[in-house]
């Protein structure tokens, strides 16, 4: 196991109303490998992702992001502390290409104002010309090629799950969230996505904090475990210990 | 299409990425066509009656509006009522420093300018959370109120119908003849063109799109959605009153009876017409949408049909609906989409697609 944590959360109570949805929720995400969180409908995995995004305010508890605490921070600066985001369902931006999808994950990179951005000339054509080259690295690493030109809204749907995935790393984020990017993907596609997160693990070195429901692929890639059920966590640890675990079985198979 | 993403994957880069090569406006054969549309804009005043050369300068002015509120309609997808009460802003404040304060013109416009972004900012504020249709009613309210205000400080204050205002001077130099106006026009027309278009590739473009088409995703990836929304109402703003205040240089006088919601509905048609969120959309549009009350009137000429003009402008509210009707059922994307298509038929033949080096989307 790994020493130090990328992100940690710390007792996280979230409640709509009456309905509560997380309640004490303990996750560390270590700074190398893959996290994943497993478990079933509404046992508030996509809950706790959206806690630490700042798009929902949990009552009380922390979240670190190396330490510093992300609790109350509106989603747009926790993106810019360093948290890459991808959404269960296909929140692309429609009319945008797929390279105008991932320079918008870069948008709090640029400087500059708007008279600069209509004249497009000196700083602001050289940012565009460094972002779109930063852009080309990672439609490489996706092997988005085909796909550059193409509005989102044209895409098939494979492919649709791939940009989001991939736009979640294209502001060179230090902790990545994805939120089911295998669900609906063929066979093949699945093959690739498997690829790619042992390549982030890899190469790229980015830690993930990774919902996904085939509970196959987790056990084959993820290198720690958290299965949460009703807002708690039931189990914890590497695939060995949750292919065990009773507690996860009972909720899997009811 | 399965497979087909994993053969596409193993396949190498089919396109060049250059990337110089995919942020310009303009590549290859279309400087040849912006050259010769260049010519033909410069020699246009010798070519027309001062009548229709006036309709170009109206046109022109169109424009510029057009383009502004295709930003925040087309681009933002904000749908504004306000587009009258932004020019109307404009007209009014150049009005009122020329007539209180007698200064120049450049002055004049800075300050139209400015009141825009002012205003543009007030509506702002209540439109952050607001979509689409709410937006409009704040819009059509500040409509009211401005206009209203502006027919009690006409009635009130300057006690006319309206307010003369000097033509422009530069040096000992007047802006007051058709031809010289439609040069100047033309430069600063083309100026915003430019401006939107650079806009619109640029960080701030993209940023409006990803806002209108999904908020929490863009605020999951680092944008103050707050700050993208005051930003395209104020930027647009500034330029619909900019437009406002040339116009009313142009028609040497400001009235509240001109900024009716008849206006606004007018520049809705324009962009609807032109292709929301396109520029050259909103070109077309303007140019469309102003010509068409004097090309029917041309047409009734021709064809020896006598009516009276309350029925002749009761017939352009019917061609506005016909245009508007027909353009959303027929063809949503617009004139724009139409030209490209033409251009396209006539720049590839005989073949019928592009070859893969050139494909892009536009």
């Amino acid at each position: 196991m790994t020493t130090e944590s990328r992100l940690e959360v710390r007792d996280i109570h979230l409640s709509f109303g009456e309905i509560r949805a997380l309640q004490g929720v303990d996750v560390d995400v270590p700074s190398r490998g893959i996290t994943a969180l497993i478990g079933p409908n509404g046992a508030g995995k996509t809950a706790l992702l959206n806690s630490v995004s700042g798009i929902y305010r949990p009552q009380s508890g922390r979240v670190l992001l190396d330490g510093e605490d992300l609790v109350g921070l509106p989603p747009h600066v926790v993106a810019k502390a360093g948290v890459g985001r991808s959404f269960q369902h296909l929140e692309l931006f429609a009319r945008l290409t797929v390279t105008e999808n991932l320079l918008v994950a870069r948008d709090f990179l640029f400087s500059g104002n708007p008279v600069s951005a209509m004249v497009f000339y000196g700083s602001a054509r050289r940012q565009e010309m460094q972002h779109r080259a930063a852009v080309e690295s990672i439609i490489d690493f996706f092997e988005l090629w085909p796909y550059r030109d193409v509005p989102a809204r044209a895409l098939p749907y494979g492919v649709q799950k791939l940009v989001g995935f991939a736009r979640a790393m294209a502001s060179e984020a230090k902790l990545l969230l994805l939120d089911e990017p295998g669900s609906g993907l063929t066979r093949d596609e699945k093959e690739d996505l498997a690829r790619f997160l042992l390549r982030l693990r890899d190469d790229r070195r980015i830690p993930i904090l990774w919902i996904e429901h085939d509970l196959d692929m987790v056990l084959d890639l993820a290198d720690h475990i958290y299965a949460l059920d009703l807002g708690r966590v039931i189990a914890s640890g590497d695939a060995d210990a949750i292919r065990d675990n009773a507690a996860v079985a009972a909720s899997y198979v009811g | 299409m399965n497979a087909g993403r994993a053969n596409a994957a193993r396949r190498p880069p089919t396109l060049p990425t250059r990337i110089t090569h995919r942020i310009e406006l303009f590549r290859g054969r279309e400087w040849v066509w912006l050259g010769a549309g260049a010519v033909a804009a410069l020699a246009w005043p010798m070519l027309v009656t001062q009548h229709w050369l006036h309709i170009t300068n109206l046109s022109l002015i169109a424009v510029m509006g057009a383009v502004g509120l295709n930003l925040l309609t087309g681009n933002a997808r904000l749908v504004s009522l306000g587009q009258a009460a932004f020019l109307a802003i404009g007209g009014f404040s150049a009005g009122a420093m020329s007539h209180h304060f007698g200064t120049p013109f450049w002055l004049n416009l800075i300050v139209a300018t400015l009141m825009g972004g002012l205003f543009g900012l007030i509506v702002a504020i209540p439109s952050l959370r607001l979509k689409a249709l709410y937006v409009a009613i704040t819009t059509l309210a500040l409509h009211f109120g401005v206009t209203a205000a502006f027919a009690v400080y006409l009635a009130r204050v300057i006690r006319s119908e309206g307010i003369l205002i000097d033509p422009p001077q530069f040096g000992f130099f007047e802006l007051y003849d058709a031809a010289p106006w439609y040069y100047f026009l033309l430069l600063i027309a083309t100026l915003v063109v430019i401006g939107a278009l650079n806009l619109q590739r640029s960080h701030l473009g993209r940023r409006w799109v990803a806002v209108a088409d999904h908020e929490v995703a863009s605020s999951a990836l680092g944008i103050s959605i707050h700050r993208a929304k005051l930003s395209v109402f104020v930027i647009t703003s500034m330029l619909v009153s900019f437009a406002g205040c040339l116009g009313a240089y142009y028609e040497g006088v400001v009235t509240e009876g001109f900024y009716d919601l008849h206006l606004a509905i007018a520049y809705l048609a324009m962009i609807i017409v032109g292709g929301l969120g396109s520029v050259l959309g909103s070109i077309l549009g303007a140019f469309l949408i102003t010509l068409m009350p004097y090309g029917l009137d041309l047409l009734l000429k021709f064809g020896g049909v006598k009516i009276s003009a309350g029925s002749i402008s009761g017939l352009h509210s019917v061609l506005y609906g016909v245009l508007i009707v027909g353009f959303m059922l027929f063809e949503p994307l617009g004139l724009a989409e139409i030209w490209r298509r033409v251009r396209d038929y006539f720049m590839l033949w005989p073949f019928k697609y592009r070859p893969l080096d050139q494909l892009r989307q536009r």
